[in-house]
């Protein structure tokens, strides 16, 4: 699963890279994902699954899926 | 005081007299600086009625209190008159390194009032001024000027502060720069300046802050920690990493990038504009404001030459590119370099030219009107030309530079259905349909739309978050949907307003304090109660923000504001055309009862929008009520 992160979220990402690669053996919950990795998900505002925006909370992803998480955003 | 140099600059252009004035502690304490000394002075040396450019109209630039303090973020000033633009109570904040040297010259703020027989500038250094001639200055760029006025000076780290040919021209959203890179752009304050005939104010001061501080050990070491704390809050390390430009693709992919005019809110050409193609294209630098750990400022080259103007902001990209339809990274960079040359507020510009761009597909403007300029939205020659028109006063430009409002008023038929503007003023990119919060915000704020009122709703959505941890220490008690008047949220719309107000009298930028940002707000009293050996609460804190904006709400008032006014353009409650909140809009209902329970909660009359004398009372703005008894709103 490509993993694709916007706005702040890199600053959770190991080497606060913008993509991470995760290999998926068998679909899994997307919450369970992000745990793993240490992104928090009260940081996540939005989720889009190969170009669909969808719910967080509901999602499960497969190896083969491209998922964008996008923090709240304010004003500048 | 500690803090302070408790001095006053007033200058009078039209006699060419310059008088200092003592601030006094028990003033300062109820109007700290910025924003409350600004509406202070406006509110009571201002006569009602004064037309803009009339020499009666008092121009105040007002270091916030601790501007100049050597803690990140602490740099802001403030510009104040009444706007052109909007008619009404006039601000616009800057950061940089202006305000800061202002305080190391020795002064506080400055009040302009007049108008010079030819155009001046003022030197201010080290405790002294005096007006100096420039008529060799007028006409030129920004950056001749401060090329000028430093080499004639002799001292290359002078701070210059100017308008540009805008402001000279009355363009009613011309703003002012300094160094080139820091803007106040917004309520056409370099417009003002420009009726008085100044063109620039270049200062230099070699005073140390620490001399004025309470505690200047304290001060130190919080902003050692505000300095290590950056790093520390996600928020603040994305701002130092890309800037606001870092913004540009996850609104979009939240569907709240406004797009031709505020039609959609999510544009097909996003990834040509966005951070990387930013970082790729255009990236030369990384630059930072006085004393500032977060670092936001970046500058860019075009066509191989880094601009003296600084890189565009997310704003003047969203302006320029999307909502002009327009996704040439180029372009939009090299009309933020022509805005700053000339001194436009890149915001009320671009939005003009959408404005225009839209009348023009609806057949309200033919070419027989624009001069012969096809203005499709996309049309990047058009932009271009439009923004060298404007700042000029040639032709169709000239229409434009009244701004948006007047110009749909002189266009006829549906055109004021274009114009996304509140009071006069025009939106900043960001799209209300998403973030009630920062409607409201449009809707009510003094100075016509503004995205700076108030914190955006979708900071505060998760309970879970930093931000939201931080804004319980403000009396924020639940996070809730963005996209929803309650009474709770107009309850939270008034809290965060004073927080936002407080910032904009004590100096800080909208990037450091929490829930914005990162420095929390146990600590932004910190460094009032250290810079000055004052003790102030948090309750005391808020209350001196709601003293500044009931301030400008009286001034308004006076000049015959009422609730008509606190509206929002009638596209908001139509449906968005496309991307995640497609078919969105605003309910006339919700906005006009959310309205209604803010103003009770504000102390307001809700017919009228005018602060009740109770209210004013326990604010310490008795006086202020005084005046609106005497004023006749209808003259």
């Amino acid at each position: 699963m490509r993993l694709l992160l916007g706005g702040y979220l890199p600053f959770f990402a190991s080497k606060h890279q913008e993509q991470i690669e995760v290999s998926l053996k068998e679909p899994a919950r997307l919450k369970e994902v992000l745990f793993k990795l240490g992104i928090p998900v009260s940081d996540v505002y939005l989720t889009v699954l190969n170009g669909d925006l969808v719910t967080l909370d509901e999602t499960v992803v497969s190896d083969s899926d491209e998922v964008r998480l996008y923090p709240p955003i304010d004003g500048g | 005081m500690y803090g302070t140099n408790e001095r006053l600059l007033r200058v009078n252009l039209s006699t060419g007299i310059l008088s200092i004035e003592t601030i006094s502690e028990d003033f300062y304490r109820l109007y700290p600086g910025g924003k409350a000394l600004a509406g202070y002075i406006l509110l009571n040396e201002i006569p009602a009625h004064t037309e803009p450019f009339s020499p009666d109209n008092v121009l105040v630039i007002a270091d916030g209190l601790l501007t100049g303090a050597p803690v990140s973020t602490a740099t802001r000033y403030i510009v104040s008159a009444r706007s052109p633009l909007t008619n009404g109570y006039g601000e616009s904040e800057a950061a940089g390194f202006w305000g800061p040297e202002l305080k190391m010259a020795g002064f506080e703020a400055i009040v302009i009032t007049g108008r010079a027989m030819e155009p001046v500038y003022l030197w201010i250094h080290d405790g002294q001024a005096e007006i100096r001639q420039a008529k060799h200055l007028w006409g030129h760029e920004t950056a001749n000027v401060q090329e000028t006025i430093r080499a004639e000076l002799g001292d290359e780290k002078i701070r210059v502060l100017q308008i540009g040919i805008a402001g000279e021209n009355l363009v009613r959203f011309a703003g002012l720069t300094n160094d080139l890179r820091h803007f106040n752009g917004r309520n056409g304050m370099g417009a003002v300046m420009g009726s008085k005939n100044l063109r620039a104010i270049a200062v230099r001061g070699k005073q140390r802050y620490q001399l004025l501080a309470h505690n200047p050990e304290a001060l130190m070491a919080l902003g050692s920690k505000f300095a290590k704390g950056v790093r520390d809050n996600p928020s603040s390390w994305d701002l130092q990493q890309r800037g606001t430009p870092g913004l540009v693709e996850p609104l979009n992919a939240g569907g709240m990038l406004p797009t031709r005019n505020f039609r959609q809110g999510v544009f097909e050409g996003v990834d040509d504009v966005k951070w990387e193609a930013y970082e790729k294209q255009l990236l030369s630098a990384r630059r930072s404001c006085y004393a500032c750990a977060v670092r936001c400022k970046r500058e860019v080259a075009i066509d191989g030459q880094v601009s003296k103007y600084g890189g565009p902001e997310y704003e003047t990209i969203g302006v320029f590119g999307p909502n002009c339809g327009i996704s040439d990274l180029h372009a939009i960079a090299k009309a933020n370099e022509l805005c700053n040359a000339y001194m436009l507020d890149t915001i009320s510009t671009g939005s003009t030219i959408a404005f225009a761009m839209e009348c023009f597909e609806h057949g309200l403007i033919g070419l027989d009107v624009t001069d012969g300029i096809d203005l499709h939205f996309g049309n990047t020659e058009a932009m271009l030309i439009m923004i060298e028109r404007i700042a000029r006063r040639q032709g169709f430009g000239n229409l434009l530079a009244e701004g948006s409002k007047r110009a749909a008023d002189q266009i006829g038929g549906d055109a004021h259905f274009f114009a996304m503007q509140v009071k006069g003023q025009e939106f900043a990119m960001h799209e209300p349909r998403g973030k009630y919060n920062v409607g409201m915000g449009y809707a009510i704020s003094e100075i016509g739309a503004d995205h700076l009122v108030v914190t955006h709703d979708t900071t505060l959505a998760n309970p879970e978050s930093l931000a939201f941890k931080y804004a319980q220490t403000l009396g924020i008690r639940h996070a809730l949907p963005p996209r929803s008047f309650s009474d709770e949220k107009m309850e939270q719309y008034y809290i965060l307003e004073q927080w936002n107000s407080l910032e904009k009298v004590v100096g800080y930028c909208f990037f450091g304090p929490a829930p914005r940002s990162y420095i929390q707000p146990v600590d932004v009293l910190a460094t009032i109660n250290e810079a000055t050996g004052w003790n102030i609460t948090m309750e005391k804190a808020l209350e001196i923000g709601e003293r500044a904006t009931n301030m400008a709400r009286v001034f308004n008032s006076r000049e015959g504001f009422s609730r008509k006014d606190d509206c929002l353009p009638e596209r908001l409650f139509q449906p968005l055309e496309n991307g995640p909140l497609a078919g969105q809009s605003m309910q006339h209902d919700d906005f006009d009862r959310a309205l209604t329970v803010l103003y009770g909660l504000k102390g307001w009359d809700p017919k009228t929008a005018v602060p009740g004398r109770k209210k004013l009372e326990e604010l310490s703005l008795g006086w202020a009520a005084d005046l609106l008894d005497q004023s006749d709103p209808s003259t």
